[in-house]
């Protein structure tokens, strides 16, 4: 489970779960050298196993900000995260490393592909932060199997057309079975064909894992694959 | 997947950009590692070109004395050294010089050295011998040959030293015959190698070498079978240690082998003790009378002189040229004489004169007798003293009173058939001469005609007693238990016990293990190893800093391969940990290339020593030796410099967000707009201020070392300025650009420039830091501005100084010294100053083998009243002249130090001591004395001595009579028809003239080398910052390669692109030269204007006009790949 909530009301689940979608909790503000900026003001929300997510906006309205607070890799000004009870902002930065390899996967528009990494190396990468995992291999065979790249792991990344680097990136996201799946404009740079087919990929993966898929997108027809669909306006989200 | 293959991977797929950070590395660890290499060849080469020219030798036994041929053979048989030798040779050692018979060449110098067939016995089998060595012939070694211009079959003239045991400043020193020439006949030339290069005193110059059949060299300077050196070649692996050797010595030690003869004179019953020095040394006197008392022998000690006049005061009669005796009145001797009338020597200037004596001047006891005789002073300058005594007794004329054995022989005199032929060394009237005296000479010879107390004795006739003794002869007289003991055994007995009591060491026999000698010298007294890796520090710093900045850029390439390892969840010190793995194994990959670019950097700094910068080593011989540990300590070293330089360039790689690195960006958009600036500005406060506060310091007292007001100064300054270009690359807020063309197209570059800050102010730091190196290298350059004319100068105001081979016996700056020496010139105008030479090893920084003992030389009481030269910084010592810090060459310290000058750079970097450090050496009876360096001389042309007080010098060296080194001031400004006199007049001296100012500059000249060699590396190391710079530039220009196409685009010519892309190098450079000057600045003007030097403005103008031109090649290569960029695909990427 998920929750994203206001750091004053961290203590009281019920007062948190009414204030999830009409109380806006969480603030990023950005010194911009001409003036500070307010990207995301109150934005509140809670996900449950299994459930998955839309989060469109126009551009800047702070949609991949929130979904990098989601996936920790930056940190609210106020307010907080709560995954599988845990606040990850409250870690160190040891344990917010292990807990981000451990819980979180991420699909971005780039792919980020190591351009040095064969495909099953790209997909193991995760796996570097724990070394003593011994199924990870073969979790990252069966993962390529299913998105349909079991023939291709010892290629390149230069070796494979646009779609096949993004089902990487897709399984590099799973390698780990983390609990949450955040993925940033995953189609944005794909022609529509593959678009569907990645989308197709990820839904289905989605389910499969039973995690909670996260998606910022453009794509109103990407966005209606899932089970909830919110907008960022003003730095709030609104349901759509 | 293990981070082992995710390194391996991405150092392959990153190949090129990991090349160059490789090939950075390599620069550095060729560098650091050629420079080991540079150490290890210098000292291999030193160490090969010493050892090669011993031969075979391991000892060698060099003493002040001659002594007997035979001790080499009887070394050879004595049980300790007997089969543990291969071979061992008497050789006669001298210096002088050669002379061409016909064209006249001479050269000064030279070793002629006494050899036989057992010389040439120590030569290596692949060295060349010469042809048996027999008559009169010569065999010179090709190094003398060639200045010489001399082949097989040419005559030339051998000049040398004749070695005299009598000192040349007693009265009886033979002054007039103190040198030799052979005219001898030119049958081999032989290369200089081998023993045919001989010199037991290694320095890179070829010595310059003459072999002369040993009996001929022996028979030329009176020393027939005599020799003053033992060589001897150790048996392999049956070493002979100094003490088996010295002891061997002592066992068969004879007395001819100090110069002691005993004269067992029967018919008046005792053994003399004499030596060939007429005067016994005093170490001598002591163990002669310890000896005898031991046997329970009587002594008698006398002291003999000659008297050029006896007479009555008031008296009409003058005895001439007689010897009266000095002896003990309680003596055997003394007690043996028959008195006539009056009474035995009791009150002090009481005198005994025999009957011959008494008649002929009518004497009564009591009369008042005067005896004249001459007293010597230096420069064999005579005077005649006169004294007064009271007739107390007079003698029979017969027994004892007949003895003519009171005075030594001496050849010349004791040996003469008549009076009138006398030949002493000093002037005598033989006209004085009467028949009377003659017959007197006939029935008694030189038995002396009066006595005196040997108190009164020594206290008016002995001329420096410490330093030559205070009697003629020890006579020993059975012992009263054996009075019947016959005076063969008596002088067998007193002989064993009297050599069992001599230290042959302290009579400077001793041997000394040259080969271990100079394989410790050949280590030299400069780690060159060590002074390139100093000289080569700024291109290590360089390629060290290029490391750096290409493993920064090609991480930097990676930005977005970090985001996501820890977008991943890979913690950020695991992920920099990898990063630095693989700049190690990139480190690793460079020092492997780097080794072998190793031994190339070596060759070329091998190369230029041998040839551009010939001046700093004088070392032709070089060869190349690269030692595994070098080449493994090189290889570390640089993979611990390189590693560590690239991973402080990624140290805060990770701590930037995955966002922004996930995007491909490593500053936050924050970093590109104008701050407060951060640390730069106190930093640039602070550091100003410590540079000026230095600076006005320096300039104003003398507080502030040189050595710390110029690094500190010079640093702070450094830092301050780059602070200060940092401050304004970050806090300057742009206005927007209102002009055109031109104009406008600079103002757009210098915005550029904050744009990547840490990159702008880290190329501005390589180019200043080398700007900052060659600037002050360029001030510091040493010119030889210093002349004869200026007292204060390095010259001391001397225009000359010249080295004779044989001491000169006589003053040159007396009429009467220049005629005994043959000088016809007048010397108007011109002061020679004379100072007394122990020769030994140059400590200049000429020489690059450790100088083990320095030569010496004593400075007359004239010249520390004189003073002159330029002083570093004299000690505080209370007596001291604060005018004139060579007053304190006569300070006297309580332990016994003797004080001493020399130059500062000889005494720092030549002998590793300093102000106040005492230098150890042993004086000629084998004590070890303390030389305390109570002054160092500025940048002096006395860098190869250091100096003493004569008196001292003396004290320490008893036996160097005469002057060998002369400073020479004069007027004349036709200083080569004054050369050309002194060393054609003085030419059986070998006596050598030369230029100060020449001298001075020699010395210079190696500064300068180092300097220019150091400039040479810092100027490679420019290139090094070019490098960076370029690819800097070149990584801006990509970085920028869609604002540029946008710019062509909208009509910006290639030009105006051109001009914004120079502009912005010219500015970083600009920013950089000027940072590094003016720093260089602050660092160099308090010496040079204390030292009332000038700056070299057009040489500074000009080194920073060629690091400007340099560095703006960098510029070229950015601007043509601005330029020639494809606008189409630019703008796609857009």
């Amino acid at each position: 489970m998920i929750q994203s909530t206001n750091s004053q009301s961290k203590d009281n689940d019920q007062q948190r779960n009414q204030n999830k979608t009409d109380r806006p909790q969480h603030r990023k503000r950005f010194n911009s050298g001409a003036g500070e900026l307010t990207i995301l003001d109150g934005a509140s929300l809670e996900l449950t196993s299994g459930e998955s997510l839309a989060i469109m906006g126009p551009s800047g309205s702070g949609k991949s900000t929130l979904l990098n607070i989601i996936g920790t890799l930056e940190t609210p000004t106020a307010g907080e995260i709560v995954i599988d009870g845990c606040n990850p902002f409250a870690l160190s930065e040891t344990d917010l490393a292990r807990f981000r390899n451990q819980t979180i996967g991420f699909v971005f528009q780039e792919h980020h592909l190591l351009p040095q990494c064969s495909v099953l190396e790209n997909v193991l990468l995760p796996t570097l932060a724990d070394p003593d995992s011994p199924d990870a291999e073969q979790r990252a065979r069966e993962l390529l199997d299913r998105v349909g790249l079991a023939d291709r792991l010892d290629h390149r990344p230069a070796q494979l057309s646009g779609g096949e680097r993004q089902r990487v990136a897709i399984a590099r996201a799973l390698v780990n079975n983390p609990s949450v799946l955040l993925a940033d404009e995953p189609t944005g740079n794909l022609d529509a064909k593959t678009a569907e087919t990645i989308a197709d990929l990820l839904t289905e993966i989605h389910h499969g894992e039973n995690t909670i898929l996260i998606v910022v997108t453009h794509s109103q027809k990407l966005a209606n694959r899932y089970d909830r669909c919110v907008e960022l306006v003003a730095g709030q989200l609104e349901s759509k | 997947m293990k981070f082992a293959t995710y390194n391996r991977r991405s150092l392959a797929h990153f190949w090129r950009t990991n090349l160059s950070v490789a090939l950075g590395a390599a620069v550095a660890t060729a560098t650091l590692t050629g420079a080991l290499v540079v150490g290890d060849s210098m000292r291999a080469s030193l160490k090969e070109a010493a050892i090669g020219r011993l031969g075979t030798i391991d000892d060698a036994m060099v003493a002040p004395r001659m002594f007997r041929q035979t001790l080499a053979d009887d070394l050879a048989k004595d049980p300790t050294v007997k089969g543990k030798i291969k071979a061992i040779a008497p050789v006669l050692l001298l210096k002088g010089s050669v002379r061409h018979a016909d064209s006249g060449a001479r050269s000064n110098g030279v070793s002629i050295i006494g050899s036989n067939e057992r010389f040439w016995s120590l030569n290596r089998e692949a060295d060349p011998s010469p042809p048996e060595l027999k008559g009169r012939n010569v065999v010179l070694n090709s190094a003398l040959a060639a200045e010489l211009g001399a082949k097989v079959g040419d005559d030339v003239l051998v000049q040398t030293g004749k070695p005299s045991a009598i000192s040349t400043e007693s009265l009886l020193g033979r002054r007039d015959d103190t040198t030799s020439t052979l005219r001898l006949t030119v049958t081999g030339i032989l290369p200089a190698q081998g023993l045919a290069a001989f010199d037991l005193n290694p320095r890179q110059a070829s010595p310059k070498n003459a072999f002369v059949s040993l009996a001929v060299l022996q028979r030329a300077t009176d020393q027939k079978n005599r020799v003053n050196a033992i060589l001897l070649d150790e048996e392999d692996g049956r070493e002979l240690s100094s003490e088996s050797l010295e002891s061997a010595v002592e066992r068969n030690l004879q007395l001819e082998d100090v110069g002691l003869k005993l004269r067992v004179d029967a018919k008046f019953g005792y053994v003399a003790l004499e030596s060939d020095a007429m005067l016994i040394e005093p170490a001598i006197e002591t163990a002669a009378i310890s000896a005898a008392k031991e046997i329970g022998a009587g002594t008698s000690s006398i002291l003999t002189q000659l008297a050029n006049a006896i007479r009555k005061t008031g008296g009409d009669t003058t005895i001439p040229y007689s010897t009266a005796a000095a002896i003990d009145p309680n003596s055997k001797t003394a007690k043996s004489f028959r008195m006539k009338a009056g009474k035995m020597l009791a009150n002090d200037r009481d005198i005994l004169l025999n009957a011959w004596a008494a008649d002929d001047l009518d004497a009564k006891i009591g009369d008042t007798i005067e005896i004249d005789y001459y007293v010597t002073s230096t420069g064999g300058k005579l005077d005649t003293k006169t004294d007064s005594f009271t007739l107390c007794g007079i003698l029979q004329q017969d027994g004892f009173a007949t003895d003519p054995g009171f005075i030594p022989e001496y050849k010349g005199v004791t040996d003469t058939e008549n009076l009138a032929d006398w030949d002493p060394p000093f002037p005598v009237d033989l006209s004085l001469v009467r028949d009377k005296d003659e017959r007197y000479w006939d029935d008694y010879k030189t038995t002396p005609k009066a006595f005196i107390s040997l108190a009164d004795g020594q206290k008016l006739w002995a001329n420096q007693p410490e330093r030559f003794g205070k009697i003629t002869s020890i006579r020993v007289t059975p012992p009263p238990s054996e009075p019947t003991i016959e005076l063969k055994d008596l002088a067998k007995r007193f002989k064993k016990t009297l050599l069992a009591k001599l230290d042959p060491k302290a009579l400077g026999l001793s041997f000394d293990p040259i080969r271990k000698t100079v394989i410790e010298a050949s280590k030299g007294s400069t780690d060159f190893g060590g002074l390139f890796i100093g000289f080569s520090f700024f291109l290590i710093a360089s390629a060290a800093m290029l490391v750096a900045l290409l493993f920064r850029l090609s991480i930097e390439q990676r930005t977005s391969e970090i985001g996501l390892l820890l977008a991943t969840g890979i913690q950020p010190r695991i992920i920099t940990r990898q990063l630095i793995v693989q700049g190690l194994w990139l480190s690793i990959a460079g020092a492997i290339i780097g080794t072998a670019g190793a031994l190339g950097y070596a060759a070329l700094m091998l190369s230029g020593l041998r040839s551009i910068w010939s001046s700093a080593v004088n070392a032709p011989f070089l060869k190349m030796t690269a030692t595994p540990t070098s080449l493994a300590i090189g290889a570390v070293a640089s993979v611990m410099v390189a590693a560590g330089a690239a991973a402080l360039s990624i140290r805060t790689i990770t701590r930037h967000s995955p966002r922004s690195l996930l995007a491909g960006k490593l500053e936050s958009s924050s970093s590109q707009q104008p701050t407060e600036g951060g640390r730069a500005k106190p930093i640039a406060i602070f550091m100003s201020v410590i540079a000026m506060a230095l600076f006005a310091l320096s300039l104003t007292t003398d507080a502030v070392p040189p050595v710390i007001g110029f690094f500190v100064s010079g640093f702070a300054a450094l830092v301050a300025g780059l602070a200060i270009l940092a401050q304004y690359l970050k806090t300057t807020v742009p206005k927007t650009i209102r002009t055109k063309g031109t104009s406008a197209m600079l103002k757009l570059a210098a915005r550029n420039a904050p744009r990547h800050f840490a990159r702008s102010v880290t190329t501005a730091s390589l180019i200043a830091s080398a700007a900052f190196l060659i600037v002050s290298l360029e001030a510091f350059r040493l010119r030889a501005d210093d002349t004869g004319n200026d007292k204060r100068s390095g010259t001391g105001g001397f225009e000359l100084f010249a080295e004779s081979s044989t001491p000169l016996p006589y003053d040159l700056n007396t009429n009467m010294g220049r005629e005994a020496l043959g000088i016809e010139k007048d010397f108007a105008g011109t002061t020679i100053t004379q100072l007394r030479l122990r020769p030994g090893d140059e400590s200049s920084c000429l020489n690059l083998y450790t100088p083990r003992d320095p030569r010496i030389v004593g400075a007359p009481p004239a010249m520390i009243q004189r003073g002159g030269f330029r002083f570093a910084s004299p000690m505080q010592l209370d007596d001291m002249n604060p005018n004139n810090p060579w007053t304190l060459l006569k300070h006297r310290f309580e332990d016994g130090a003797i004080p001493a000058i020399g130059d500062e750079a000889a005494v720092l970097w030549q002998l590793h001591l300093g102000l106040g450090k005492d230098l150890m050496i042993k004086d000629e009876r084998g004590n070890d004395r303390k030389l305390r360096f109570v002054a160092l001389l500025k940048g002096s042309a006395l860098q190869d001595e250091i100096i003493i007080a004569q008196d001292r010098f003396t004290e320490l060296f008893p036996s160097i009579a005469g002057h060998a080194f002369f400073l020479i001031d004069t007027d004349d400004e036709n200083t080569a028809s004054l050369e050309s006199t002194l060393e054609q007049d003085l030419t059986n001296y070998s006596f050598d003239v030369a230029s100060m100012t020449n001298r001075l500059a020699d010395y210079n000249a190696v500064q300068n080398t180092y300097l220019s060699t150091f400039q040479a590396l810092g100027g490679l190391g420019l290139i090094l910052g070019t490098a960076g710079l370029a690819v800097v530039l070149l990584r801006n220009v990509w970085e920028r390669r869609r604002e540029l196409a946008i710019m062509r685009a909208i009509g910006f010519s290639r030009r105006a692109i051109a001009t914004v892309v120079l502009a912005e190098n010219i500015a970083l450079v600009a920013a950089g030269l000027g940072i590094g000057t003016a720093a260089a600045l602050v660092a160099i003007l308090p010496p040079i204007l204390q030292n009332a030097q000038t700056i070299p403005v057009a040489s500074l103008v000009f080194v920073i006009a060629a690091a400007f031109a340099i560095s703006l090649l960098a510029g070229t290569v950015a601007v043509r790949q601005a330029v020639n960029a494809p606008l189409v695909g630019s703008l796609r990427a857009e």
